[in-house]
Formats: structure tokens, sequence, C-alpha cells
């Protein structure tokens, strides 16, 4: 009895043991956001502590939902640097048309011209690079350079530094905003998770990451889940853009810039492997984004000094890094 | 490995442990906290302004808590005010109009109060009016020199470059050529174009053998789109013998060095920057500065801390104003030499225009008599003048 | 590949370049200023070796990564850092050649900086890089007050290597290095196998850590170089948010470009000559004030998407070609 109850114990502590060692990446991401939010709680306490909730979830909420429609491209090895500007231009389209029509059927058909705007570019983005034989980033660097120049000259052509959409699309109560933001990540985070973990969407996408090779000759077709992948982002970039436009209701020449490497940042802080493959996991998004925002929220409520902001940001980066995507065994990651 | 990982596990917690050893709350009275939403951050006008800021502390039982604001980026402002309020700030200062109306609406929620600095909110104020200056959250703002119609920078210029060839008859500028930002981002600049050619017809028809060449403005040639200005300019301006920059200095003069005019070529410009005073006056390039004091953001410190302390001025109007503040103009070497001495370049409190002394006696609560009028007439005074 | 055709092939992107702006700008009224056409003249000259240095630089500081498989996103960081140390050393010591001697030094001990935490992080190449980049970008706003260096530039003396002549020194020095590292080296002459299959490289004898360490004090070098021509021309802010990636990427042109140039000679002429054919094409948009603002942007991407689309189909296009003048032949 005595032996049965040992080897019992013997079992569950092996069997722990090595969950945590398959995990052991995800569960340090995990560490990470519990850490901030631990911070967060302890330098929000009072009456600020809801505010500052609700202040975290708006900034979170873009990167949130862009993360998640990067996680279909890089979990196929691949990055976009024109999601920015992306971003910036159809914030810019769905104010012009939604001023232009007037009311809330000008920003829904604003969304919606944004929404086929993004989902061509994404088509784009995935088929051109193949059928021209181009690397991904050739055409990323192609669509970020029309889109900053797209971005100037709409904003050029209204004649004003910033654009502001006519039609109010924020709930007046702040509480009824934060929870219309949570469901959105929510549905989103629930649409992605089915779409990632449970079709051939995400299946295929992280075989194409894990050996392009193997998954073309194995009879999946690059074009078509490359292409239906950068059309995922892109589907991502119109709602984003949206939930942006919502916080500020108004748009410029520089909106949107800087978010193709804040998403990689949020991906890698969520234990996403940028090489993509098997290991890809679509909870990275959200674990990401939100210890990003946090991070950046805390650093500021403790009072850190302006100038050393970056600096335990970094540290924290590599620290987290080094914890999430060591690999030491082998030869050198690339 | 395994080991690698526990102490780099163990290092990431510490670090964070440390890092909440921050100052915790005094026995002393809460001070109030106001948050600078600074346009940049480095450089000597950043440092001015904060030298100047951390002298009122003490005096005004005031704390300060500084960020940086996106020229382009309306969602970061609104981050990084929100991230202001959450640090507990009881009044904000932002020196940008951008997504002024959400920033708005995070401060009533959190019953914070807004104040602007070296920004004439123009945008807002031709086209949020209401929303923006009628806010009884928003207590004005401080433009970088005039607002509106009031901006006559473009006689400055004119008067700058009459001076410079007073003084230099040996060898005066016949021959200038112009540039400025767009249009649609800085509108009053094609203004100030206007107001230079106007006043230099008005030269030319009283002094003619003194005239003075203007290449008219090119819309294409002569707009600079946010970077340095290229060599082509010069081929396009042959034979100028100054730039009158509407915009920053520090977008053309990099390209004067690098085409080789500098030693010839004279520039008037907006802005100062560091170590400009090497290459002023008579030691370079640079015969005109314009520079905004940093002591005029006691005008939206002191409508902040009045609305904090629940008083108000007995002529306080009751909507929020923009208001035009008067300027350095740095013109010759004994103007750069006042401007050298003032709290912007030396970084020290105790060279600023105001003591903290006469601050708190400009706010409501620290002198029953203080009035509007008397807040406003201070921006009136910080000219080269004043630094006599 | 006979010399006379490599030095074709080599010579005919810029060529090629120079005459279609020629011919677009001699059309374009805006070229034209009280009669005078302003595209040909010495600030062409001035502009595009100026430029074009600056891009040699950089594009060879990428490529020398790149070659050995690995995409290296912190060299802009490692640039602006080098650049404001230097740049203040200079500045206190009012010489140049210190400047150079400094950032050179500083670039490469900031390079093996990066290869170190590579190495002993054992992290994914682009995941190090982001975090010193990260590092480094936050480095310049505590060093030297975080005013960066704003006033090297302004000195004629200090600022030497910044135009010309002296802009031509460590452009030369950077391609030396660039050639001794890639043929005089093992490591270099190796690091082509390592970028092609990792695995076998390392299995057939390669010393893989070796490769990253030397590779990344030759890249610094190359840095310290570039640095010093920057910190001559420029403004040195300091940077944050990963900008200095953007600054990586708008050097990255000639980099993709002179792989193919290359073809016909070598790498390091292959990005010499791309930078000096693109320095060429910017100028002709300065001339017709399409050098700033929305349309340079986008004719930027219009261009860099043709080119790369035709030297990825060039093959194609020579197949089609031949076909195409088989069924003439037939016919």
């Amino acid at each position: 009895m005595s032996e049965t109850v040992t080897s019992q114990k013997l079992d569950e502590r092996t069997s722990f043991k090595s969950f945590v060692k398959t995990h052991i990446f995800d569960l340090t991401a995990y560490a990470g956001l519990a850490v901030m939010l631990v911070l967060f709680l302890i330098f929000n306490s009072g009456p600020r502590l809801m505010y500052n909730f609700s202040a975290v979830v708006q900034a979170a909420a873009v990167y949130s939902i862009l993360a998640l429609g990067a996680v279909f491209i890089y979990s196929m090895g691949f990055m976009d640097v024109s999601l920015g500007q992306q971003v910036g231009v159809y914030v810019i389209l769905m104010i012009l048309i939604g001023n232009k029509i007037g009311g809330p059927g000008g920003v829904v058909v604003g969304f919606l011209v944004s929404l086929a705007l993004a989902l061509a570019c994404g088509a784009i983005n995935g088929a051109v690079s193949i059928f021209l034989g181009l690397p991904s980033i050739v055409t990323s660097l192609f669509l970020m350079f029309f889109f900053t120049g797209a971005q100037y000259l709409m904003m050029e052509s209204t004649g004003e530094n910033t654009i502001k959409l006519i039609q109010n699309v924020k709930p007046a109560d702040r509480n009824t905003y934060t929870l219309m933001l949570i469901g959105i990540i929510i549905l989103l985070a629930i649409i992605g998770n089915y779409f990632f973990n449970y079709t051939k969407l995400g299946k295929y996408t992280r075989a194409i990451g894990a050996n392009k090779v193997a998954a073309k000759q194995s009879g999946i077709s690059l074009v078509k889940w490359q292409v239906l992948g950068y059309m995922a982002l892109g589907f991502c970039a119109a709602v984003a853009s949206f939930v942006m436009l919502t916080r500020t209701g108004t748009a410029g020449k520089g909106t949107g810039s800087g978010y193709a490497m804040d998403i990689m940042i949020c991906l890698i802080l969520g234990g996403m492997p940028l090489k993509g493959g098997m290991k890809s996991k679509i909870s990275c998004a959200l674990v990401g984004a939100f210890t990003y925002t946090l991070l950046s929220n805390v650093l500021t409520t403790m009072g850190v000094p302006l100038n050393w902001v970056n600096f335990v940001k970094a540290c924290i980066f590599l620290l987290i890094v080094l914890l999430t995507c060591r690999k030491p065994n082998g030869v050198l990651p690339r | 490995m395994k080991s690698t990982k526990k102490i780099l596990a163990l290092v990431l917690t510490l670090a964070l442990v440390f890092a909440l050893a921050a100052p915790t709350a005094s026995a002393k009275a809460r001070a109030v906290k106001i948050g600078v939403g600074l346009y940049q951050d480095s450089g000597a006008a950043v440092s001015g302004v904060k030298a100047y800021l951390a002298s009122l502390e003490d005096t005004l039982n005031v704390k300060f808590a500084y960020t940086v604001l996106s020229t382009n980026d309306e969602a970061l402002n609104v981050t990084k005010v929100q991230e202001l309020i959450a640090a507990g700030c009881d009044g904000i200062i932002i020196t940008m109009d951008g997504g002024t109306e959400a920033i708005l609406q995070e401060c009533a929620d959190a019953g914070v109060y807004l104040g602007g600095y070296l920004c004439d909110f123009d945008t807002s104020f031709r086209t949020n009016y209401d929303k923006v200056f009628k806010n009884e959250f928003f207590v004005g703002t401080v433009a970088d020199g005039g607002c509106g119609d009031e901006l006559k920078r473009g006689y400055d210029f004119f008067d700058s470059v009459i001076e410079y060839n007073e003084r230099t008859p040996d060898a005066p500028i016949r021959h200038v050529a112009m540039t400025t930002f767009p249009a649609f981002a800085f509108p009053y600049q094609q203004n100030f174009v206007a107001q230079f050619v106007e006043k230099v017809e008005e030269y030319n028809a009283a002094n003619p053998d003194k005239a003075i060449e203007v290449d008219p403005f090119n819309e294409e040639t002569d707009i600079l789109m946010f970077r340095p200005m290229d060599s082509t300019y010069f081929t396009k301006h042959p034979g100028i013998d100054a730039i009158v920059s509407m915009c920053a200095g520090s977008f053309v003069y990099p390209t004067m060095v690098s085409a080789g005019v500098s030693d010839t070529m004279k520039l008037f410009a907006s802005g100062y920057n560091d170590g400009d005073d090497a290459i002023f006056g008579s030691k370079g390039a640079y015969q005109q500065e314009i520079v905004c004091a940093n002591e005029s953001i006691t005008y939206p410190l002191v409508l902040l801390l009045n609305k904090i302390n629940g008083v108000e001025f007995p002529d306080q109007p009751a909507e929020a104003e923009r208001k035009s503040c008067s300027t350095f103009i740095i013109n010759s070497d004994e103007d750069l030499e006042l401007f050298k001495n003032s709290v912007y370049l030396t970084f020290n409190g105790e060279d600023a225009l105001f003591s903290p002394e006469d601050v708190l006696n400009l706010t409501a609560y620290g002198n029953p008599d203080a009035t509007y009028a008397g807040l406003c007439e201070i921006l009136d005074h910080m000219t080269i003048e004043d630094l006599k | 590949m006979k010399l006379p055709k490599k030095i074709f092939l080599s010579l005919l992107f810029p060529v090629l370049m120079f005459l279609a702006m020629w011919a677009i700008t001699a059309a374009n009224p805006a070229c034209y200023v009280n009669g005078k056409f302003i595209f040909l003249g010495f600030d062409l000259v001035r502009f595009v070796i100026t430029s074009a240095c600056q891009s040699i630089c950089v594009a060879l500081a990428i490529w020398m990564q790149l070659k050995n498989g690995r995409f290296d996103f912190s060299n802009g960081a490692a640039m602006i850092l080098t650049a404001i140390i230097a740049g203040n050393v200079g500045l206190k010591t009012g010489s140049p050649w210190i400047t150079m001697l400094v950032a050179v030094v500083c670039g490469i001990i900031i390079c093996a900086i990066t290869a170190a935490v590579y190495m002993l992080g054992r992290l994914p190449i682009v995941i190090a890089t982001i975090g010193v980049t990260l590092l480094y970008e936050s480095l310049t706003y505590i060093i030297f007050g975080g005013g960066g260096v704003s006033t090297f530039y302004q000195n004629d003396a200090l600022s030497i290597f910044g135009h010309l002549p002296g802009v031509l020194l460590p452009t030369a020095l950077a391609m030396c290095i660039f050639l001794f590292y890639s043929n005089f080296t093992v490591t270099g002459r190796k690091g082509k196998i390592l970028a092609n299959n990792q695995a076998a490289g390392v299995n057939i004898g390669i010393w893989e850590e070796a490769n990253v360490s030397q590779t990344g004090m030759f890249t610094g070098a190359i840095v310290g170089l570039a640095a010093t021509i920057y910190v001559s021309q420029n403004n040195v802010l300091p940077q944050s948010s990963l900008s200095t990636a953007g600054i990586m990427f708008s050097y990255i042109v000639p980099v993709y470009m002179g792989m193919f140039i290359g073809l016909a000679s070598n790498d390091v002429i292959g990005i010499s000559i791309a930078a000096i054919g693109m320095a060429i094409f910017n100028y002709g948009l300065n001339c017709m004030n399409l050098g700033g603002g929305g349309w340079q942007q986008i004719i930027m991407g219009a261009f860099v998407m043709c080119f790369y689309t035709f030297s990825a189909q060039l093959n194609n296009i020579k197949a089609l070609f031949r076909k195409n003048l088989k069924k003439e032949a037939a016919a």
C-alpha cells in the first residue's frame, strides 16, 4: 500500500515536473504578466485604481487586437513592418468617409471601406511575395513606404494637422466604454483561438512556419494559406483602427507610427517564437500586449525618472526574453 | 542551464522588489502634483523649464511629474495623460494640441484640470472650440509667441534683417529666400511670409538704394516636409545672402554646412538649439533666433493651482483663453549674452524672471489681491529687454 | 565573366539611373531656375557622394551580418549610440581623428556586447538584437545628460568626415575592412556556409561562436565609421521605441539591391553601386520637388518593389525572351 502511495506521489511529481518543463516558456510569460499585475495593484491602490484599470484596457486594446491578427503571420515566420502605417491610413479613411456621408451610417461605410482595403492589402502581402518570388519583408517594406506616403498625402489634402470625426462613436459612460473594449477583445480572442487552434488556418500557418518545404510537399497550398493568414491580420488591423478611432476621435499624419515594432515586442514578451512553427500560441498576443502596456503604465506610476524609463523597460525585456526564449542546446538559434 | 534560469528568475524578482523601494508617502501634507507633457525629452529647453519648475516646488508645495508627448500620435498622447493621471496628478500642462478632446474627457473623468503651454491650440480653437475652450476642466493656454492674427513673426524677421544691415553696412543682406513648414501643420507660417514680403516692399519703396530682393515663395521648393532642407534649395535660389526660415533653424543649418555655405550665408530662424551660441552673430551664420521664455509656463500653472485650491480670480473670464506671449528675439551678440544668463541656458532657477514668491503672489490663494489681468500682464514682460 | 563585361554590368544600374533621371528632370520645368538646368552641376556630385558614403557604410554593416545568416536589428542603435559618444568626445578633444578612433573602438565594443548577448543568452537573433536595440536606445537618454550631440556637425574642423573630400576616407576604410573580412579571414570565407545551412556548417567544423564574435567586431568597426560620417552630417538626438530600426530599414535598400548588382563583381562593389544609384535617384526627386512628403515615399516604394521583382524574376524574364526569340525565328 505504502509503495503504491509512494509511486503515485512520485508519478504526480514527475508529471508536474514534466508539465513545468514542457511549458516553461509559457509559464514564464504568464509570470511576467502576473508580476506586472501585482505591481499595478500595489502602485494604484485608492480611488484612481479603476480609472487606471480602464486606461490600461484602452491602451492595450489596440495592441491586443493587432497582436491577435499578427499571430497568424508570425506563426508562419513572417513579420509586417507596414502595420502602423496601415492603421494610420484606415483611421484617416474612416474619418474622411464618415464625415462625408455623415451620421452613424457614414462611420459604418468608412469601416467597411477600410476593412475591404485591409483585406486587399493582406491578400497582396500574402500573394505577391509568392508569385513574384520575393521575401515577405520586401512586400511589407513596399506597403510601409506606400502607406506612409498615402498618409502624408491624405493629411495634406485636408489642409489640417489633425482631423476629427464629427459623429461620436465613443460611449459617454467610461465604464460602458471599458466594457465594450473588453468585450471586443474577448470576442476576437475567442474567434482567433477558434481559427488558430481548431481550423486549418491555424494548423497550416503553423505548419508553414515549421517547415515550408514539408508543408508544400504535404499538399498545403502556400499561396492560399499565406493569403488567408495576412487577411486575418488585415481584418484585425481594420478593427484595431476602429477601436483607436473610438479612443481619440482624431487622426493625423503620424497616427499609428511605430505600432509594427510595438506589436513585435508584445509578441516576444508573450512568448511567441519569431520563427513561427508549431509552438506558436494565440495566447501570446494577449499576454504580451497587456504585459507591455502594464510595464509602461507601472513605470510611470512608480515615478521612475523620464530618462530612465526606457532603460528599465529594456532591462526587463531582456530578462523576460532570457527566461522565455533561451535555447540552451544545439546550434545558436536563428 | 536550469540554474541559469533560476538565477535569472531571481534577478528579475529582486529587480522588481528593489523597484518597490520607491519613495513612500512622507509625513508632510501631500503636495499638489502637476504633470507636464513636454514636446521633446531632451535639450536646453527641457532642462530649463525643469529647473524653473523645480525652483517653485518648495514655496508652492507642488511636485512635478514629466512625460513626453507625440507631435503626431494622438492615441499616445491620451495614453501619456492617462498615465500622469494614474500617477496622481491633480493638474496637467500639455504642449500639444493632438487628441485634446479625448484628453479633456479623461481629465473630466478623473477630476483633473488641464492647461496648455507653448501651444496656441489652433486646431481646437478653430474646429472644436466648444468642447475644448468651454470645457470647465480646461484652464487655458499660452502660445509660443502670438496667437492667430496676433502673430506678427514676419515683421520680427524683417526687423532683424534691417538691424543686421545697419550693423554691417559693408556687407548688407540684399537677397533673401524663405522656408516654411507645410501649411496644413503650421498654417500661420504662410502669414509670416506675407508679412515679411509686405514689410520688404514698404522698405524698398522708401529706400530704393537699399532695396532687398526676396525670391518669390515657391510652394514646391520652399516647404520643408518635416525633414532637413535638401541641398537643391541653394541651386534653386542662386545668389541669396540669407535664408529667412519660419521653421526651426535645425532643419536648415545642417544643409547649409554640408553645402559649404554656412560661412557666407546668413540664417534667420525660429527656436534655439544647444550649441547655437557658437555659430551666432559675429561668430557664424545664425543672425536671429526667437525663443519663448520657460517662465511662460507660469500662466497655466497659476490657473491650475487656483482651480485645485478651489479659488478664482475676481476678474476670471467665463471661458478659457489662449494668450499670446512676448518672446526673446535674439538678433545680436548683446542679446545673446543677455539670453545666456536666463534660466533657459543656465538651468538655475535663481536666474528665472520670477521668483517662487512672485509666482505665489500671482495665485488667488496665495494673494487675495491677485487678478487675472495681473497674471496676463507678465506674459508681456518676457522679452530680451526684461533680462537686463 | 570577362572583366569588361563585369565592369559594364556593374556600372549599368547607376548609369541607367543617371540617364533616366536626366531625361525626366530635363522634361520637368521645376528643374530650371533662371533658364539654368539644375540637375547637372557640382551639387549633384556632392550630394551623391556624401549621401552614398553614409549609405555604403551602414549597408555594409547590415550585409556583413546578413551574409552570415543573421538579421541584426541593432546596427541603427549602435550607430546612434556610437555617434553620441564619439561626437561628445570629439567636441571635448577638438580632434576629428580622435572622434573616428573613439567611434571605431566604441562600435567594436557595442557590437561585441551584442554578439555576447546573442551567444551567451542563446536567444534567437532577432529577439537578441531587438533587446539590445532597446538597451542602446535607452542609453542615449542617459549618457552625456541625454542631450545627444548637436554641435559637432556645425564645426567645420571637426566634421571633415561628413563632407567632401574627407567623407571618402571612412567609406574607403569600411570597404577595406569588409573586403579583408570576406577574403582574408577564415570566418569571412566560411560565413556563407552558415547562412545556407547552419547545422551543416557547424557539423563540418565551423566554430559558430568564433564566427559570431569576430563578425560582431568587424561589424562594429564599420558601424563606428558609419557613426563618424553620421555625426559629421547630422544633429544626433536620443532615440526610443525602436525608432533606430526605422533608420536601419532606410539603409537596407542598397543591401538587397547590392546582392543582385554584385553578382557581376562582388558584394562590396554591388552595395556601393546600389547606394550611388539610389543617391542619384533621390537627388533627381529633390530637383523635381518630390524629395519630401508623400509622393517621395510612394515612388520609393514602387521603385524598390519593381527592382526586387525584376531581380527575382530575371531568369523567368530571360526565359521568356528566349522563347519569344525562338518563336520569331521559327516563324
